[in-house]
């Protein structure tokens, strides 16, 4: 298989040494590192999209080079922001770090934050470094990777940076920053070929790791400036990974045939400020009048924005000059989406805000949860959370995202409930940046976050509650309806670019060619005597008349369950299910 | 010297047995159906009513005992002692415990009458009323047995779980457990009563789920002293379920009681509910458990 690897080979010039590769450096400085930076960061937006190509799994998953590319792009902002002259490399490296860490998203994103962490940890304190220290830094760098996981699985983006490391400290003798650095990127592409004979699942999907390339793809682009080119990060780093992420969380099929005439939804929201109330009427009036299906909804503290636009960039830029803005969903939509919105009426939201007690200001202890979709959101809001952040399957929310939620809790402790497997990591790297005590329960999908939140005992106290909560996870079933986005074979389903797809508790197991025989196909695995209820989600591109024709369809095959069904507005999913 | 003489509402649900044997009083409450009026005082089979119930669709309203109803009960227990001691309904969830201060004080010269507010109801509710004709049978003396009686009431638990909160709701006895209003999903909440007061434990799916929690509930208890469950129409196999999940959770040696519970409750919560009375019994040692 590895004949086919797919792994772009115009890319592989630099692992070649050039003429260029005669300029010699011998120290590294606060100057030299932003370049490098600048140049490592340029090359992955660069990429992005032959980084997101290699993502194996044929769901619309959280794209790793998005993520990765995200989070370097909130490092670059933290570097300009401060930018000042003759700064040290260690100070340098250590803004690059934090701005990385908070905004990592995703797995690749936060292990790729923790990388520039262990780096910068090793440049500490430094005004300049030579060979031998970034060699040092290096380790120090894999072994931050490695502490970031749970358990660490090779053939992944650990096993790049551990042989990058590995090939700095053989080197680490030579005087030449460009000859270690050359060193270093030739043994990251070795490392990366490597990945799908360590990881079954890339030898069968003839691919090589994604994250691993996108580190790759990272140090190469380094090396390039530090030869001399001059690859720049974009300026505009806010809306270029605006329009990154909503090529992402599109029509991940389409890919670059995305086809703009649609528009963009819009939607966020704006806090104001003692200082800067905000002016309700008058951001409706804007809004308004650069777009259609205005809705702004709020007081001077917050306000929900949400609007149809030829182009994201002027609604975002504009709720940004009127306060912080959060919650930023831009979503690309596809004709059928925009006919959904528009009979929807996104303001029962504010409604359900107004009854509902949060747990928190029943027991002190606040719940953060990460929810895809308006209707799942409103269903976790019903429940009792403190604060919904948007994001799931295709939008990874940031640390800092899930950090700004959890501050805004007005609780000393708060339990955060990630919904997904790709953003657990992400949510936990924000317990050290807080002084709140955050508990990551580590959900996986929406119905074992919904489980959790219905099982939070308002008479137990806080260890017991996390138990139950833990328990309640394990005791439910959860099925996950999407079609495919390409053609492979995972775990022995053949599946094809297009087909209907369902995911048991995470793992791929039928194929099929509608939402309906796929759910039917995954009750049929499940000893159903055991369970009681079927509640079906499903999602923005199915009807809620589709959706009762589905439910009275099981209803009459499963006679034995109670089913119901809930419009948890999923962008992607026909369906989530939980079976209780 | 006269024996104290024990008085309760209907809702405390012993059976007419215990009644007669123990020798108590029962105000009756009331309960209305459409243009019906039940007085349910214990002594009366209840099965006619609760067919009603099943098969009406109008949803029972009660109302607590006239201050007529309580003297007349008083007058006649008055007869037999000086001491009457009138046990009832959390007073959060009922004004009954009210009207009996109101009534004992019309009798003040007559006869000397303690009214103590349970803060629970039910089999809860019957356990404290059944050790207090105990002890008065015995002759201990009225203090001694409200004493006893008030040190029993925060070993008292009374733990439920209802169909829905429709009947709460309605009902206007939804207390904390209001929190749980506005939920999308439909769920069981679970409930405890907490000094008197309905609160919210936690949200459950489905009814399997709910008698796990029920289980789990008791099998905290290092231990207890008498373990009841309470429900109303739940099937014979439901309810052998909970006693195999209770034995699986605490071994086969804690004695399991059923009670059903009458119709004021049922108006209240519904008649779907279940729940679970423990009672963990006094400490003679505080470091005896």
């Amino acid at each position: 298989m590895t004949d086919q690897l797919v792994t772009p080979a115009t890319e592989q010039a630099s692992t070649t040494p050039t003429e260029a590769d005669t300029t010699t450096i011998e120290v590294v400085d606060g100057p030299t590192l932003v370049r490098m930076f600048e140049g490592a960061s340029g090359w992955l937006q660069h990429h992005v999209h032959t980084i997101n190509a290699l993502n194996v799994f044929p769901v619309p998953d959280g794209d790793t080079g998005t993520n990765m590319m995200a989070t370097v792009q909130s490092a670059m902002q933290e570097l300009r922001s401060k930018l000042r002259e003759g700064e040290p490399v260690g100070d340098v490296a250590n803004r690059m770090a934090r701005g990385a860490l908070m905004g990592a998203r995703g797995n690749s994103g936060v292990i790729l934050s923790q990388i520039l962490r262990g780096f910068a940890k090793g440049l500490e304190g430094k005004q300049f470094v030579t060979t031998a220290e970034i060699a040092e830094a290096m380790s120090n760098a894999s072994d931050a990777a490695y502490k970031a996981v749970m358990k660490p699985v090779e053939g992944t983006i650990l096993t790049v940076v551990r042989e990058a490391a590995d090939a700095a400290k053989q080197h680490a003798h030579e005087k030449n920053v460009v000859k270690l650095f050359h060193e270093i990127v030739a043994a990251a592409k070795r490392a990366e070929l490597k990945t799908p004979d360590l990881l079954p699942v890339l030898k069968e999907a003839g691919v090589t790791d994604s994250g691993g390339h996108g580190l790759w793809v990272f140090l190469d682009g380094a090396l390039r400036n530090l030869r001399g080119e001059t690859i720049t990060t974009s300026e505009e780093a806010n809306t270029g990974e605006v329009e990154h992420l909503t090529q992402s969380v599109g029509h991940p099929q389409s890919g670059d045939l995305l086809d703009q005439e649609w528009g963009y939804d819009i939607q966020y929201l704006i806090r104001g400020s003692n200082e800067r109330p905000l002016d309700v009427d008058t951001i409706r009036d804007y809004i308004n009048g650069i777009g259609d299906c205005a809705l702004v909804v709020g007081d001077e503290t917050l306000v929900k924005v949400h609007v149809h636009c030829p182009n994201p960039g002027p609604a975002i830029h504009y709720g940004a000059e009127q306060g912080i803005i959060c919650d930023v969903v831009v979503e690309n939509m596809d004709l059928q989406a925009q006919e959904f919105l528009q009979e929807e009426a996104p303001p029962q939201v504010a409604e359900a805000f107004g009854t509902v007690q949060t747990t928190h200001e029943l027991t002190g202890v606040g719940i953060v949860v990460v929810a895809p979709g308006e209707g799942i959101a409103e269903i976790f809001r019903s429940l009792g959370v403190s604060d919904v952040v948007s994001g799931g399957q295709t939008m990874n929310p940031s640390t800092k995202d899930l950090l700004d939620a959890v501050e805004g809790v007005d609780a000393d402790t708060v339990i955060v409930l990630p919904n997904n497997k790709n953003i657990i990591l992400a949510a936990e790297q924000i317990i050290p940046l807080t002084e709140k005590r955050v508990h990551v329960l580590p959900t996986r999908t929406v119905p074992q976050g919904i489980a959790a939140v219905m099982s939070f005992n308002y008479a137990g106290a806080l260890e017991e509650n996390l138990e139950e909560m833990r328990e309640a996870v394990a005791h439910v079933q959860t099925g996950e309806v999407t079609t495919a986005i390409r053609t492979t074979t995972i775990d022995g389903v053949s599946v094809n670019d297009g087909d209907i797809i369902g995911l048991l508790n995470g793992k791929l197991v039928v194929a099929e060619s509608s939402p309906e025989a796929v759910v039917r196909a995954m009750l049929d695995r499940l000893e159903l005597d055991e369970y009681e209820i079927l509640t079906l989600y499903h999602g923005e591109n199915v009807s809620p008349d589709e959706a009762t024709a589905m439910m009275e369809a099981l209803q009459e095959s499963y006679s034995s369950l109670e089913v119901e069904v809930v419009r948890g507005g999923q962008p992607h999913y026909h369906y989530i299910f939980s079976v209780e | 010297m006269p024996k104290t003489v024990i008085v309760t509402d209907s809702t405390a649900d012993l059976t007419a047995d215990e009644i007669n044997e123990l020798g108590i009083h029962v105000v009756p409450m009331t309960v209305q159906l459409g243009s019906k009026v039940y007085q349910d005082d214990l002594k009366q089979p209840r099965e006619r009513f609760f067919q009603m119930m099943a098969e009406s669709t109008e949803r029972p309203t009660t109302s607590s005992p006239s201050l007529a109803t309580f003297r007349e009960v008083y007058d006649a227990a008055c007869g037999e002692t000086d001491d009457i001691i009138s046990i009832h309904l959390s007073g959060k969830l009922s004004d009954t415990v009210r009207r009996a201060r109101q009534a004992a004080e019309t009798m003040l010269g007559r006869c000397q009458i303690h009214v103590l507010d349970s803060e629970v109801t039910s089999v809860g509710q019957g356990i404290l009323v059944k050790q207090a004709a105990r002890m008065a049978r015995e002759g201990a003396p009225v203090q001694e047995i409200i004493r006893t009686l008030r040190g029993m009431i925060d070993h008292i638990y009374v733990v439920f779980f209802v169909e829905s909160l429709d009947f709460l709701e309605q009902g206007g006895r939804i207390g904390k457990a209001q929190a749980l209003l506005g939920t999308m999903l439909n769920i069981k909440p679970m409930l405890i009563l907490e000094e008197g007061e309905i609160e919210p434990l936690e949200k459950v799916r489905t009814r399997g789920r709910a008698l796990d929690k029920l289980a789990e509930f008791v099998s905290e208890f290092g231990r207890i002293e008498s373990l009841t469950i309470m429900h109303h129409q739940s099937t014979s196999d439901e309810i052998q379920s909970l006693i195999e999940r209770i034995e699986t959770a605490r071994g086969e040696s804690t004695p399991i009681f059923v009670a059903q519970y009458g119709p004021v409750l049922a108006a209240h919560i519904g008649p779907d509910a279940l729940g679970i009375v423990v009672y963990e019994g006094l400490r003679e040692n505080p470091w005896d458990w």
